[in-house]
């Protein structure tokens, strides 16, 4: 009897049409947080969904058999186990998916790997480097604030 | 290096946010297309002035939608005005004629209606063997049930007409910013559409690269084979450029008609501008 072997599915939900009157979005606009009110279960009947309406009632036996073990709405950014066989199958439903609670959305799959303990190691390195990200644009916004203001006086 | 060569020219107020959220997904290089169909006009719309974003790399682009064969002569005007000039034939025998003498770096079939007519691997090897590269657009297929069916049956023939996928290449179409996917997002897809993973990952990466390259020697080069680089002054290249920065018209095998000997010539003067490149 050979071990079930899984793979993990790390992705970010983004939103390409939030922040409506930036006029020059950053990375971060799009990464805006989820609705509260999305759990990982919702999420997990959606995919459901999406493979019986994408791959019948074959892809939905075959890889229904799918957990979201993680998602964030803070950070808008989810882990979904599924079986390694069929993880293109459920890769496939998440690209198709364009819209959450009548939100439009994309939805990214970031990284595959085979344990949940590295899907969450890269999950982390992400949202740090993506701090970094806001940080610098805070840093460099403020010092061309200062420009601005030293042109003025 | 991810490329994305057929974004449809966003409206002004679109541009920032389609700009930023491609470059958020992981592209680097885009080509901000032009579509014309019905009769050719006199006079081509001049490209739109390029927008500059950190991280990406802009194209023009003119996708021309032929219906007309009696129109086809008057092409070669065109050829140099966008950076990458794409056809979509709609008939056979304009695919026939775009696929074996029309001077083009793309044939972008639309593939979210059903095909009018089947891809025959003698006609899709004579593009092939002339450079040329077929693009498929997946943002269609996205939202809309019926154009993925077709989308997955289009790329299924087309795998089967080029003999396991070679020259094919996929970008989006994306009408607005929700039609675009990441491009590991769009390599799994085009794997459940039955390409290779290596032959899906070249088909956004290597393989347009290739396309880019080709169509700036077409562009600039003469006969697509020899380019003029313009650093004679310093006279760097002195020795191997066969002195200064004069129009060199002697290309290596740049007469020859035969299509195989064309594309390999093309190749090896892309690769060698390359090198030069890299050492200017």
């Amino acid at each position: 009897m050979v071990r079930y072997k899984a793979r993990y599915l790390l992705f970010n939900v983004l939103y390409p049409t939030s922040a409506p009157d930036a006029t020059n979005p950053t990375h971060i606009d799009f990464l805006a947080p989820s609705d509260s009110s999305v759990t990982p279960g919702e999420l997990a009947t959606l995919i459901r969904e999406g493979l019986s309406h994408n791959f019948g009632d074959w892809g939905a036996g075959i890889a229904g058999n799918i957990s979201v073990k993680y998602f964030s709405p803070a950070t808008s950014t989810g882990i979904v186990r599924v079986s390694r066989e069929q993880y293109r199958l459920v890769w496939a439903v998440l690209s198709y998916i364009g819209e959450i609670k009548g939100r439009p959305c994309t939805i990214r799959v970031v990284h595959v790997s085979g344990t949940i303990k590295k899907a969450e190691i890269v999950a982390v390195k992400r949202a740090k480097l993506d701090m970094h990200l806001v940080v610098e644009d805070q840093t460099r916004l403020e010092e061309e604030m200062m420009m601005i203001s030293e042109d003025e006086e | 290096m991810y490329y994305d060569l057929n974004v449809p020219l966003p409206s002004a107020a679109e541009l920032p946010r389609t700009l930023s959220f491609l470059s958020t997904l992981g592209y680097t290089t885009l080509a901000l297309s032009t579509s014309l169909s019905g009769k050719l006009p006199n006079q081509l719309p001049v490209p739109p002035p390029l927008p500059s974003h950190p991280g990406l790399s802009l194209l023009t682009r003119l996708t021309l939608t032929l219906s007309d064969p009696s129109a086809n002569h008057r092409l070669s005007n065109f050829t140099s005005t966008y950076q990458i000039l794409a056809l979509r034939p709609t008939t056979e025998k304009l695919f026939l004629a775009a696929c074996s003498t029309l001077e083009c770096d793309l044939i972008s079939l639309d593939f979210s209606q059903r095909l009018p007519f089947a891809l025959k691997h003698k006609t899709v090897g004579a593009a092939l063997l002339r450079g040329i590269s077929f693009e498929v657009c997946y943002s269609a297929g996205v939202a809309d049930v019926q154009a993925r069916r077709n989308l997955i049956s289009g790329v299924q023939m087309l795998l089967r007409a080029t003999r396991g996928g070679r020259g094919i290449v996929i970008s989006s179409e994306a009408k607005n910013v929700l039609g675009v996917r990441g491009p590991e997002d769009v390599i799994n897809l085009a794997v459940l559409w039955g390409m290779g993973q290596e032959q899906a990952r070249d088909a956004i990466c290597g393989r347009m690269r290739v396309v880019v390259r080709q169509a700036e020697s077409r562009r600039r080069g003469y006969k697509g084979v020899v380019e003029v680089v313009e650093d004679g002054e310093r006279k760097r290249k002195a020795g191997e450029q066969g002195g200064g920065g004069k129009k060199q018209k002697d290309g290596q095998g740049g007469q020859g008609g035969e299509g195989k000997k064309m594309t390999k010539a093309e190749k090896r003067a892309a690769a060698q501008k390359v090198k030069v490149e890299v050492k200017a």
